[in-house]
């Protein structure tokens, strides 16, 4: 019988020897949550994710193309004509585009805030792990602060809805209601209070974000809440960079000077390739002539900077024939291939201009506020003006901030925020002349997004915007 | 110690036998058949416990030694066994009785059952259907022959794989096709081109839950058991030798495109493209000069040529199969090949006590397989594209008469058909691949009525893939920087080596008693799969060794693109860097099932089945199910109320289980780590490496699983010359994968989950009937089986009726079928100005095309019903045997007439002649609308869904069998010569080449199956 209990005991070795083997198999080829995130350096790299995924094309493609300083290009198929003629439901792509992707880069922020927890840190690596934490925090906030200037209804109302705050990594079948204007804000302070303390005193890199950025967000938050704050936190920046000369300033969006850059955003893609094909350079957006007329009226660098006079990247423009070719991302390393000045000390005299009309009443600081902004941009020094009354100098405020700040992704939102005070959009004839309608009223509903559809798929229950039907 | 003195016993006696003791006598006899007393040549004689024996010759005749007291056993295959015991005679004539329960054996591939006893809907083919067909897939020749079971090939590439669904589709992510179990080893069922079909011994289908739940987790799609075969104890040695030899054509196909006089004509109607400014004189000029019929130039017969020798024998305690196969076929366009070696031995032992039996089945096979490109797409060097869009005022000639290969030599729309010659002549898209496929098996009763087991199965497969484009091609000479660097070419190999393990451990108690006949068994299973794959990508090939890598260009070399004398900083002027990957992938299962079956006085038949399933793919989640079946069947012709009755058999069946699809995703290897929550590695920020979260893992995930209820009768009369059977079934899938909206804050809007339900319903018929039955006259038998399923979504994720895709079949509703077509209905031309004609929604005519008109069309790309149909006869030497197959109720879309209809291509390509009836002038009423208007067939309308049903003759074979003339010879005792075709007519209202398909939605110029003619001679000795 032997030989029968070998056979048996042989078959019940390999049963055992098999069942784990078979079912025990861990996806080695991949990272795993636990083997991710183990030093600094993995943090680094978790970091560069996070940065990779703040997708200010959005941003950019949204406020050109839904306001006035666009219109349908001459090689137009149908690209953006849609969002060109104000259609926006909940299901339109750029609005969720905006949605999606900067809550893709907060949990990206979280997953390495969260993981940071468990790597062991020493002490000479402590001073790099905290500007990697100061910048994760100040990440995690500017994208909230993007997110509620969009879906908000009411910046000063405390109490309107805003976006949803994402403090941590959700458990994936989570659904989550939308926070107040009041719990966002705290939200976003709070998190600049944090990236403040951790983040190193100085960055010698504009393209990562250090203290100068966090007290430029401040100071944007301020001016959405007609906060005074703003203006001192403004003064800040203002005493510390300067303002581009012309030439400083057309090499700027060469990538060739940063003088007045506050932060800047990396680019290895084709920024231009939102109004162009890029292969043809052929356009199938333009600026509008509404923007080019103030501009052309102004008769600054700005104009050159705008508007293509060049012979490269399809130029050059014929205003004669309405052909007004967009140039703010001319490309340095490849054609229409651009860095992003996602905040520039101008902006700061321009927040700090307005919150001058809005808050103090100070017609006569706003108007030098401007002249500085103005006197840089000519070269020269330009005359002081005088306002009649507030309206007229919140309107000559808006007008420099449209030609300053053209296709950087502020527009709609500029328009949104004073609408009440200025009225909505309003497109020169030639530019709606392809179709559409040339007015969005200022009490459209459309000056706030409507919540996507892909998250009303998974959570029901949300509170959708005013004006949108699920 | 026992079993070992007992094989040294046997050994030993064996010698003593023969040696010590010389036969006392010869014994002579004559072996018949019982039913017409016709000597029955190669019977088997044998003498009881020893290895001697001998076949009976041509005139049934044998002769042997024996001693006194001895027992000859007399067998032969289909005929039941006898026993002659030795006394003082020296001749012992033998008839054998016709053995019907020979053929209705019942394998599932863990048991092997009696039919009679079995409770379990299957279908069993035998070698013949199978083994002989000059078909390269062993799936592909099963077409039509099982009811229920739908073989879809979608592709004339020889070797091409097939789809395979069994009683509907199960899924609308998952896998849908059957377990494939050869020998005991389950195998990857979309690989059978090296496989050689003569090895084959029968293959049965286990359609039902009562097969299928011991496979549990693999087996909600049905299990197809391919046994191959196999010698035969105590026969000598048996040479066959097979040999085919053929050609393989174009079908015909339901469309034409115009000639040069007709485009060039067409072209000065219209008045545009190239002569649209000519005068009749210049047309007929140019269509004289160059009339190009470029199928002629693509397309060519396919030569297909096969070798297959045999050797099987057997002892009494041993047997062999040994086979060497050879198998060569060319496509019928240019570059298409398959060519094959296969290798087989298999051997089969047991002890004398019959308690213990082993055997291995190893099969070696290597098979070589040269593609077209871009098959079934719209990329000029797809062959079956060119032709139709070629323009024919271009000459395929050289000015020498040669076959021109460069034309401008451009990449440019004109050039195609010479771009496409030149991508067939001058470059590379093969692919290698060894297969091994190999079992070995050993039962042993160690005690009375208790059998352990144990199996070992391996199924290895390795691939090489070799894509080169020669620097001198069209396509190779832009490789690099769209031809700016020096060095030019693409040289691509990649390499799978896909290796599955499987191990089965047994323990088996059988016994009867009284008329109580009972069985039980246990089983564990370990299953473990890896899927290793690395390759490389070289651009910049030195043109006088492209092929290797002594002639790749180094990676370091620079080239300076844009003549500054400096390396660009982002890496674009080392053009030569090689790419490079590397991955593997591992799955396993890990099972412990067991399987109760009884049988009360041969009429009640009763099993049950319960298996549990750890699966690697849910380690996170439901790591272990629970799948079960129970079944039973009642021999109503046992009965003694049926005593007298005309049938032979008569026999209801019943069955319920749950089965599992652990294949969430189709693939093998998918999804095999989607429980887990992983980062990935890519390009981060300003040129660094980013980390990112790249899955979310889903920690309820779990398998499909499939409910079926299955009721049936098999039927026998009058000694089996009619019988059939009658299955109907319900087939119920939840928890289907698809994807769960989830909130953004996760970085991803869906998750994909179990959600839903499916429903397949139907029946199946199949019967045989036998009119003429003559040994040596006029036999005829027919056959038929056919299947309707009716498939319905039942349940979609959270509760919603519809979901709408934005693709011609991706839109889903509750109580539609899946593969439906949702589109815009087509009416026609506008007989005022031209223009296409749509219906709205209500049903009324508008110009304006909108996605919002879409409705159900109730047309599937999956058929309803399915079957086959056809005879055997023979007459004295002669054979004839037909099969032919037919679909019905399923429709596809006709995008290559889309293409030729296209009003927008026509100054680019040629066109169809259907364009010859295009709209020109107010009051015309036609069906092509007018030149200029918009394109329409990438639109989502119906206007060219087409019914794809078909009726083929699938197979039919014409023989010769030389058994008389050949029964005085000793050296040969048999020849068989035989001609066959191979899909040789086709009804169907298709306007391509081929109806069949591999239940795609669309077809663009695919490479349809084709015509198969051979000349085929069969020798054994």
């Amino acid at each position: 019988m032997k030989i029968n209990n070998k056979f048996i005991v042989l078959m019940f070795v390999s049963l055992l020897f098999a069942c784990n083997d078979a079912i025990e198999i861990n996806p080695e080829d991949e990272f795993t949550p636990d083997i991710t995130f183990e030093s600094v350096s993995d943090l680094q790299q978790g970091l560069s994710g996070v940065y990779a995924q703040y997708d200010f094309e959005n941003d950019i493609t949204f406020n050109s193309i839904f306001a006035d300083n666009t219109k349908p290009g001459v090689d137009n198929g149908g690209q953006l004509i849609n969002l060109y003629n104000w259609v926006l439901q909940a299901g339109e792509g750029n609005s969720t585009a905006i949605w999606n992707s900067y809550y893709a880069m907060i949990n990206a922020a979280n997953r390495v805030i969260e993981a940071s927890a468990l790597v062991d840190v020493s002490d000479e690596e402590r001073a790099t792990f905290d500007n990697i934490l100061g910048q994760l925090y100040a990440l995690r906030a500017v994208a909230h602060y993007h997110l509620h200037t969009y879906y908000t209804t009411d910046y000063l109302d405390d109490s309107a809805l805003s976006s949803i705050i994402a403090e941590r990594v959700p458990i994936v079948t989570e659904v989550f209601p939308r926070n107040t204007n009041e719990a966002m804000y705290a939200f976003i302070n709070q998190d600049l209070d944090t990236a403040q303390s951790l983040l190193a005193p100085e960055t010698s890199d504009k393209g990562f974000i250090g203290q100068d950025f966090v007290t430029g967000l401040r100071a944007r938050i301020a001016l959405l809440r007609n906060d005074a704050s703003g203006i001192s936190f403004a003064n800040d920046l203002i005493a510390k960079y300067d303002l581009a000369n012309p030439t400083q300033y057309v090499n700027m969006y060469l990538d060739s000077n940063d003088t007045e850059v506050i932060f800047k955003l990396y680019r290895n893609s084709a920024v231009g390739g939102i109004w162009y094909f890029t292969n043809s350079a052929g356009p199938f957006m333009e600026a509008s002539n509404g923007l080019y007329n103030v501009l052309n009226e102004a008769s600054d660098v700005r104009l050159n900077v705008n508007i293509n006079f060049g012979t490269n990247n399809g130029g050059p423009s014929v205003p004669e024939d309405n052909l007004h070719l967009i140039n703010k991302y001319p490309g340095s390393s490849a054609p229409f291939v651009s860095n992003i000045k996602a905040m520039r000390v101008s902006e700061m005299y321009l927040i700090k201009a307005e919150l001058q009309v809005k808050v103090q009443n100070d017609l006569e600081g706003a108007a030098l506020t401007l002249k500085s902004i103005r006197d840089a941009r000519t070269g020269t020094s330009t005359a002081l003006v005088t306002y009649a009354n507030p309206t007229l100098a919140l309107a000559d405020v808006m007008n420099e901030r449209r030609m300053e700040l053209a296709f950087e992704g502020q527009r709609y939102l500029d328009i949104k925020r004073n609408k009440a005070l200025l009225g909505g959009i309003t497109r020169n004839a030639i530019d709606c002349a392809s179709g559409g309608s040339c007015e969005l009223g200022a009490s459209d509903y459309r000056f706030t997004l409507p919540i996507p559809q892909v998250e009303i798929n998974a959570f029901p229950g949300i509170t959708q915007n005013p004006g949108y039907s699920n | 110690m026992k079993l070992k003195l007992t094989w040294l016993l046997t050994l030993f006696m064996a010698f003593v036998m023969q040696f010590s003791f010389a036969q006392e006598k010869t014994v002579t006899g004559t072996v018949t058949t019982a039913e017409d007393g016709l000597p029955l040549p190669g019977a088997s004689v044998i003498v009881k416990g020893t290895a001697r024996g001998q076949q009976t010759d041509f005139d049934g005749k044998y002769t042997i030694g024996v001693n006194r007291g001895d027992v000859l056993v007399i067998s032969y295959v289909g005929m039941k066994t006898a026993e002659v015991k030795i006394g003082a005679s020296s001749t012992y004539n033998v008839a054998l009785a016709l053995d019907n329960a020979l053929e209705e054996v019942v394998v599932t591939g863990f048991t092997t059952g009696n039919k009679v006893k079995t409770t379990s809907a299957v279908t069993t083919l035998s070698a013949e259907t199978v083994d002989a067909r000059p078909n390269a897939s062993i799936a592909a020749t099963m077409q039509g022959q099982v009811p229920g079971l739908n073989i879809g090939t979608g592709s004339g590439q020889p070797g091409a794989n097939s789809v395979i669904l069994l009683r509907g589709i199960g899924s609308i992510n998952g896998n849908v096709e059957p377990l494939f179990v050869i020998d005991g080893v389950p195998v990857d069922e979309d690989n059978f081109r090296s496989l050689n079909n003569n090895d084959i011994a029968n293959i049965t289908v286990l359609k039902d839950a009562s097969a299928s739940a011991l496979y549990g987790n693999r087996g909600a799609n049905g299990v197809i058991v391919i046994t191959t075969k196999t010698g035969t104890y105590g026969t000598g040695l048996a040479i066959n030798y097979r040999s085919q030899f053929g050609y393989s054509f174009l079908p015909e196909k339901g469309f034409d495109v115009m000639n040069s006089f007709q485009k060039l004509r067409f072209n000065r109607d219209i008045g545009s493209g190239f002569g649209s400014q000519f005068s009749d004189a210049e047309i007929n000029a140019v269509a004289r000069q160059a009339n190009t019929d470029w199928e002629d130039v693509f397309f060519r017969p396919g030569a297909t040529i096969s070798h297959n020798l045999s050797l099987s024998s057997g002892t009494e305690l041993f047997s062999t199969f040994t086979s060497l196969g050879y198998f060569e076929q060319n496509g019928v366009t240019l570059r298409s090949d398959l060519q094959r070696f296969n290798l087989r031995s298999n051997i089969t032992g047991k002890s004398s006590d019959n308690k213990f039996n082993y055997g291995t089945n190893l099969s070696l096979n290597f098979s070589k397989n040269n593609f077209i490109q871009n098959e079934g797409t719209g990329n000029l060097s797809n062959p079956f594209l060119v032709p139709y869009v070629a323009l024919p005022y271009f000459s395929q000639y050289n000015a020498d008469g040669s076959l021109n290969i460069v034309g401008s030599g451009l990449d440019t729309f004109d050039n195609t058909p010479f771009t496409a010659l030149n991508n067939t002549a001058l470059n590379t898209n093969r692919e290698e691949e060894i297969k091994f496929i190999g079992s070995v098996n050993a039962d042993y009763e160690f005690i009375k009525n208790v059998t352990a087991s144990i199996r070992f199965g391996l199924d290895y497969t390795y691939e090489r893939g070799i894509f080169i484009e020669d620097p001198t091609s069209v396509y190779g000479s832009t490789a690099v920087n769209g031809g700016e660097a020096e060095f030019q070419g693409t040289n691509a190999e990649g390499y799978t080596r896909d290796v599955r393990f499987n191990n089965l451990l047994g323990l088996k108690y059988a016994n009867t008693f009284g008329k109580h006949d009972i069985d039980f068994s246990v089983f564990t299973e370990y299953n473990k799969s890896y899927l290793n794959t690395s390759g490389f990508t070289q651009v910049g090939l030195n043109p006088k060794i492209f092929q290797f890598g002594t002639g790749f260009i180094p990676g370091n070399t620079f080239e300076d693109l844009d003549g500054d004398g400096l390396a660009a900083t982002d890496g674009t002027e080392f053009p030569y860097i090689p790419g490079i990957r590397l991955n593997e992938i591992k799955v396993g299962i890990f099972s412990y099932f067991g399987v109760l079956r009884y049988t009360f006085d041969n009429k009640y038949n009763f099993q049950s089945s319960v298996r549990r399933d750890a699966s690697s793919r849910f380690a996170e989640s439901n790591r272990w199910g629970t799948f079960w079946s129970v079944s039973g069947s009642w021999n109503v012709n046992n009965e003694s109320f049926m005593d007298g009755s005309d049938f032979n058999n008569l026999k209801l069946r019943a069955s319920y289980g749950v089965t599992g699809n652990d294949r969430i995703t189709g693939g093998y290897y998918g999804a095999d780590d989607a429980t887990f929550d992983l980062y990935a590695q890519g390009s981060g920020y300003n040129n660094t490496v980013g980390l990112f979260a790249s899955q979310i893992g889903n920690k309820d995930l779990k398998w499909e699983t499939i409910t079926q209820t299955n009721i049936g009768i098999d039927f026998g009369l009058w000694d089996n010359k009619f019988s059939g059977s009658v299955d109907v079934y319900e087939k119920v899938t939840d928890d289907l994968f698809q994807s769960l909206p989830v909130s953004a804050l996760n970085a991803t809007n869906t998750l994909s989950a179990n959600l839903g339900q499916l429903t397949n319903t139907g029946a199946e018929l199949t019967l045989k009937y036998q009119l003429f039955s003559n040994a040596r006259g006029f036999n005829l038998s027919l056959f038929a089986n056919g299947s309707y399923n009716k498939n319905e979504i039942t349940e979609l994720p959270n509760g919603v009726n519809e979901v709408l895709g934005t693709g011609r079949t991706n839109s889903l509703k509750v109580g539609k079928q899946l593969g439906e077509f949702f589109a815009v209905r087509w009416a026609g031309v506008n007989p005022a100005n031209g223009n296409p004609l749509y219906y709205d929604i209500d049903g009324n005519v508008t110009e304006t095309f909108s996605n919002d008109n879409r409705v159900w069309t109730d047309k599937s790309i999956y058929p309803t019903y399915q079957g086959g149909f056809g005879f055997n006869s023979s007459y004295k030497g002669f054979t004839l045997d037909t099969q032919f197959s037919f679909v019905a109720d399923i429709y596809r879309y006709n995008g290559s007439i889309g293409v030729i209809e296209d009003p927008t291509l026509t100054t680019l390509s040629n066109s169809s002649t259907s364009l010859l009836r295009t709209w020109t002038q107010p009051g015309d009423i036609t069906d092509i609308p007018r030149a200029g208007s918009p394109s329409v067939r990438n639109l989502l309308t119906d206007r060219y869904i087409e019914d794809a049903s078909f009726l083929r003759l699938r197979n039919i074979v014409l023989g010769y069998n030389f058994s008389e003339e050949l029964k005085d010879n000793k050296f040969i005792s048999g020849i068989k010569v035989f001609l066959q075709a191979e899909n040789l007519i086709t009804w169907s209202k298709w306007r391509g080449w081929d109806p069949e398909s591999s239940f795609r939605n669309s077809d663009f110029f695919d490479y349809p199956t084709t015509k198969i003619f051979t000349l085929g001679v069969d020798l054994t000795f």
